[in-house]
């Protein structure tokens, strides 16, 4: 048999190998990460009903920062209905929205066209309550899982970003209540070098 | 911490890439950015469990200020 013949015999026997060898070690490692990931999530449930059935029976609100299960249900959902003021018709006015949790800064940030019936009324009102439930849905597996348990109501202040340049300025200050590093306050103003930085 | 940054965008950024589906309601020059600095939350479960939580006055103070400069 010639030799370059038994080259290609191997090469053809490694593809084979390895054709059949890498699905196997990928289908492996996915499901590692899912069982990885589903054990993190009911560890982190469990952490949800244990803190919520302690705190329960608190007459004092808590302070800054938000807790992890309010942080953790806002990042998870992303459906909001938006209470505004409609102060015109002595009423209120619902719309349901579309969010993203920012974190870092703990703000809820939503977009809206401005030829609308909340824009007109935010220009007016600010002040806004939101209610977020985590509607259980079908997920990926390698996602965080609606549970369909909670509810969350929020009040705050709405304000329409400008666009345009800003100084972002982060304050990291105050233990507030808890003694814990907390940003407290993001204060933005309109981009000024000189009297921003001075 | 001082950075210079086009807000309305770097939140249009953030907001599109969590919904991606939804670019109709995100891009586009009518579309303004909202911000709602959190002032008091409550978390209810299906077992009626409640928790309070709100920045309390001084933080509160803050934030109104921070709102009215966007």
């Amino acid at each position: 048999m010639p030799s370059s013949s038994i080259q290609n015999s191997h090469i053809n026997t490694a593809i084979t190998i390895a054709l059949f060898i890498a699905p196997i070690i990928y289908l492996s490692r996915q499901q590692k990460r899912i069982a990885k990931d589903s054990q993190r999530y009911k560890a982190e449930r469990e952490a949800e009903v244990a803190f919520l059935s302690a705190q329960n029976s608190s007459a004092h609100p808590l302070r800054p920062p938000l807790p992890d299960i309010l942080r953790r249900v806002l990042s998870r959902c992303k459906f909001a209905y938006l209470s505004t003021v409609d102060a015109a018709c002595n009423s209120s006015h619902l719309s349901l929205m579309r969010f993203t949790y920012v974190a870092s800064e703990e703000v809820i940030i939503m977009s809206t066209n401005r030829k609308t019936k909340k824009y007109d009324m935010l220009e007016k009102q600010s002040g806004v309550a939101l209610l977020i439930h985590n509607f259980q849905e079908v997920s990926p597996p390698t996602s965080p899982k609606l549970t369909g348990e909670y509810s969350i109501t929020l009040n705050g202040s709405c304000s329409v970003v400008k666009d345009g340049k800003f100084v972002y300025r982060v304050y990291v200050e105050l233990y507030l209540y808890t003694n814990r590093l907390y940003i407290c306050s993001v204060q933005c103003t309109a981009y000024d070098h000189n009297s921003c930085l001075g | 911490m001082i950075t210079i940054v086009v807000l309305a965008e770097k939140y249009r950024d953030l907001h599109l890439k969590n919904n991606p589906e939804y670019p109709q309601f995100i891009v586009g020059k009518d579309i303004a950015m909202l911000r709602v600095d959190v002032l008091s939350a409550r978390i209810c479960n299906i077992n009626d469990e409640v928790i309070k939580w709100n920045v309390g006055s001084e933080s509160k103070k803050l934030t109104s200020q921070a709102s009215q400069q966007f």
